[in-house]
């Protein structure tokens, strides 16, 4: 399994055209070239940290408020999943607690997991480990469940004192929380996985 | 002359394969880590712009009629996807506004245009010298059109609201759903190795 750097080439991410290991840019699409994405683990460890200190706020301060018959409150993430769960809509309450709480949570640890591993030269399991990182890549978006619901709850619901809902800074932090960890899986490089199994195998042989 | 194979490298793990071929309709697959590194869909420039097209022609009603409207004690209430950006920004949470505002109207237009300022020069066997960047951008902005995360959460909406006020859904929502269809649609059927490869042997070809 030779890989494209031990050829001394450089595969280009944007349209996979082989380049040779000096240039600079993409021969065919003019995209900047590098052997692996540059500071990788660093950026993808100080995104992961900003992500995960972001999601106290989120949690802990309301995403929303509701007016309704001159009552109001506000909600959180989890009290908003509280009710749906109360209100009998079981599955729906699970999706938004899926989108919202289980998957950045699992990112977060998914991707500290995939660094950690890389950089302590774990070599079990690589493929299993590139699969959790296609999974962490594919599922990160569905957070962005919550805001959406928010956006068109606001908006509907704007009668003055019968029934109006507000955002609230929580959704701010919850919206950067999202978009910070979909930064992050998008700065992590699984061939780091690999370039370990690569050398350890060189090493023996 | 000696054919010298052509290789193409693994996305994820970067091992190197040579280039063999494969029928229609089939995956390529990394004997390393099972990722997909190619596929062979033929002739998809023409079958992808068809689709563009009509996402263009179902973005316009999507945006411009509501998408759900909302009736308590004989008040109703619409919402276009532009006017919960809208109220967002007049309430102050001009974050989640812009949030909202890129990921399910300006990006999904924004790759629709773009691929079509791809693939119409391709399809006249052109490529202007803006091809590859305006390309490149479209892939970049991939993963920042959710529009189909927004229908999931219209559901969730439509849910939530349904025991406290009468929910009514709008020629908006139908088209939303069309446009979504559609761009799943255009997804599938793109296949980027053949754009780069036409774009290519156009340009070699002056």
């Amino acid at each position: 399994m030779l890989s494209a750097k031990d050829a001394k080439l450089i595969n280009c991410h944007t349209c996979g055209k082989l380049n040779d290991h000096k240039d600079s840019e993409c021969s065919r699409c003019n995209t900047a070239i590098h052997i692996r994405k540059t500071n990788s683990l660093e950026r993808t460890w100080a995104l992961i940290i900003t992500g995960a200190i972001l999601f106290i706020p989120a949690n802990v301060y309301p995403i929303m408020s509701l007016e309704m018959f001159g009552e109001s409150h506000e909600d959180t993430i989890l009290s908003g999943i509280e009710k749906l769960f109360d209100s009998g809509t079981w599955i729906i309450g699970f999706l938004v607690l899926f989108a919202s709480i289980i998957v950045p949570v699992a990112k977060l640890i998914g991707l500290g997991y995939l660094l950690l591993s890389v950089q302590l030269k774990i070599h079990k399991k690589p493929k299993d480990l590139t699969k959790l990182y296609r999974l962490i890549e594919i599922i990160g978006r569905w957070s962005m469940l919550d805001i959406f619901v928010i956006a068109i709850l606001v908006s509907l619901m704007q009668l003055g004192a019968i029934a109006t809902i507000n955002a609230k800074v929580g959704a701010t932090f919850f919206g950067l929380v999202v978009i910070i960890t979909m930064f992050a899986s998008a700065s992590f490089d699984p061939r780091l996985i690999w370039d370990n199994v690569r050398e350890k195998k060189n090493g023996k042989g | 002359m000696t054919k010298t194979p052509l290789l193409i490298a693994c996305h994820d793990c970067d091992t190197l394969h040579e280039i063999k071929e494969i029928s229609h309709g089939q995956n390529a697959i990394c004997n390393n880590c099972e990722k997909v590194i190619y596929q062979e869909k033929r002739n998809t420039i023409e079958e992808t712009l068809a689709l563009v097209i009509a996402g263009l022609i179902f973005f316009i009603p999507a945006n411009l009629y509501p998408i759900l409207s909302f009736e308590i004690l004989g008040r109703i209430q619409t919402s276009t996807l532009f006017s919960a950006v809208v109220k967002l920004y007049e309430e102050g949470s001009i974050f989640v506004a812009i949030i909202v505002f890129a990921t399910s109207i300006l990006i999904p237009l924004i790759k629709l245009l773009g691929m079509l300022f791809v693939l119409l020069p391709l399809h006249f066997n052109k490529a202007p010298y803006y091809l590859p960047l305006l390309f490149r951008s479209i892939k970049f902005l991939n993963t920042w059109g959710m529009i189909e995360v927004y229908m999931l959460g219209i559901l969730i909406s439509m849910v939530k609201l349904a025991d406290i006020a009468i929910i009514v859904a709008g020629i908006g929502l139908w088209t939303f759903a069309a446009l979504l269809l559609v761009v799943v649609l255009v997804s599938l059927s793109t296949n980027e190795s053949e754009i780069w490869q036409k774009m290519e042997s156009i340009n070699a070809k002056r």
